[in-house]
């Protein structure tokens, strides 16, 4: 029932309008009815999976599950000296019922993860727990000198809230010290902070490239008749339409030590048969590859916008005297800006998250953050960490996002 | 359309140029499907 059929004209004005009030009402919740599907789809597929995602990075309360006697008492301790006999006592009759229960790995796991190598430390002192004696504040210790440490029950306590921000403090390579001080991890163990600079680099770098290579063909192709435009476009979109595997593993073919490319400068001299340069499995390796993968990106948002544009305007500018330079500059690139601002922003985003490639071309040097969070969610299994990246990587994005809206506008994005 | 006979030497040259240029790109695009 359309609007029109509900609203009767031989009606009182009031009935008119409630009339026509409910017709609208019932024409919204129709509509809203019909998108549902869509939503609950999104919210169940996206949201939910996201979201709780994203609260594992904070919120861990395994240990505090399996160990409840010293999680609640040791909250007590100030802090100074070691914990009472209490305390003790508490940790061993939780440790003989974690190892009943086989559940000591899980708090070992995650006591690991606050402070690095007390996995081994909980899981030997666990098979042992039963025999133990009190005073549990001398047996203890004498099982194993790090329980009279003052940092073991500095972490024990932290581990015990189920609220954390140790992923997030691992995901920036810094610690908790026993005092509850932020502090920088060892030189060594260092990693993180230099991947995301890493995986910013690249992905401008990949950016860049894919804007300069891009807008000579995206300009080549606008100014050709269609008929013509249309066949090189085929050669834009034929990457477009093959597997992305299939040409990532291409790429190996093309870049490998004994490939096509290195073949080639041999053939012309360039370099001699032993000294073939490396050109996959590094950095090199990623950022050819994501460049030709991702470039197709940047080409039909720009082809969009260029062939909107007229070609009338740049004749204009050259017949009042201005230099071809300073009417491709001063007129043709400003009018390109949308497809340049979509191209860009498309291939940054797309990039930071990347993942395959680096995997397959990256070897050593050229892998990404999102390899180590796939690392820490496949291997280490370590997912409050994997998802503080993710969440870290999600947040940088965003603020990317922002401040491209600051500085351009997302209304002025075209995207073909 | 190519460049008309009147065009200088630097148009040509920029002209064609251009063309490698983009022949290059269409070449990298392709190459891995080659």
């Amino acid at each position: 029932m359309s609007t029109a059929e509900a609203v009767r004209s031989d009606a009182p004005p009031q009935a008119l309008k409630r009339q026509l009030q409910r017709a609208n009402r019932l024409a919204r919740w129709k509509a809203l009815g019909l998108v549902a599907p869509l939503l609950v789809f999104l919210l169940i597929t996206f949201i939910v999976p996201i979201v709780s995602m994203l609260t594992r990075s904070v919120y861990a309360p395994v240990f505090a599950d399996v160990m409840p006697q010293v999680s609640e008492v040791v909250q007590a301790w100030d802090g100074r000296g070691l914990p009472d006999e209490t305390v003790f006592a508490a940790l061993a009759a939780d440790m003989v019922a974690a190892r009943a229960d086989r559940t000591m790995g899980q708090a070992a796991t995650r006591m690991n993860y606050e402070m690095p190598g007390t996995r081994s430390l909980f899981m030997r002192s666990a098979r042992q727990a039963a025999q133990l004696e009190a005073p549990y504040s001398d047996s203890l210790p004498a099982l194993d000198a790090r329980w009279g440490s003052r940092d073991t029950w500095a972490a024990i306590q932290r581990v015990s809230q189920p609220l954390t921000t140790t992923f997030y403090l691992s995901a920036v390579d810094r610690t908790l010290d026993a005092d509850g001080a932020i502090v920088l991890n060892a030189e060594e163990q260092r990693l993180y902070v230099q991947l995301f600079w890493r995986t910013l680099w690249v992905s401008a770098l990949v950016m860049v490239l894919c804007l300069a290579l891009g807008f000579p063909i995206a300009y080549l192709m606008a100014h050709m008749p269609p008929a013509r435009a249309n066949l090189l476009m085929i050669l834009v979109l034929l990457p477009f339409w093959t597997s992305l595997l299939v040409r990532t593993t291409a790429w190996i073919a093309l870049l490998q030590t004994q490939g096509v490319l290195n073949d080639l400068f041999v053939w012309f001299g360039l370099v001699s048969e032993d000294g073939r340069i490396q050109l996959i499995y590094n950095q090199i390796g990623t950022i050819v590859a994501m460049t030709h993968i991702l470039l197709p990106f940047t080409v039909l948002p720009l082809y969009a916008v260029m062939r909107g544009i007229p070609p009338s305007l740049t004749r204009a500018a050259l017949s009042l005297g201005a230099s071809p330079a300073t009417a491709f500059v001063r007129v043709y690139l400003p009018l390109t800006a949308p497809g340049l601002g979509a191209g860009a922003v498309l291939v940054f985003i797309l990039a930071v998250g990347y993942y395959i490639t680096p995997a397959l071309v990256g070897g050593r040097t050229g892998q990404l953050i999102s390899n180590l969070i796939a690392f820490h969610m496949q291997e280490s299994l370590n997912w409050g960490l994997a998802a503080a990246l993710g969440a870290l990587l999600l947040a940088g994005v965003l603020a990317l996002y922002w401040l491209y809206d600051r500085l351009v506008g997302i209304d002025k994005m075209r995207l073909g | 359309m190519p460049p008309p006979s009147y065009a200088s030497a630097g148009e040509r040259v920029w002209y064609y140029g251009f063309r490698v240029l983009c022949g290059a790109i269409f070449l990298f695009l392709i190459a891995p499907l080659l």
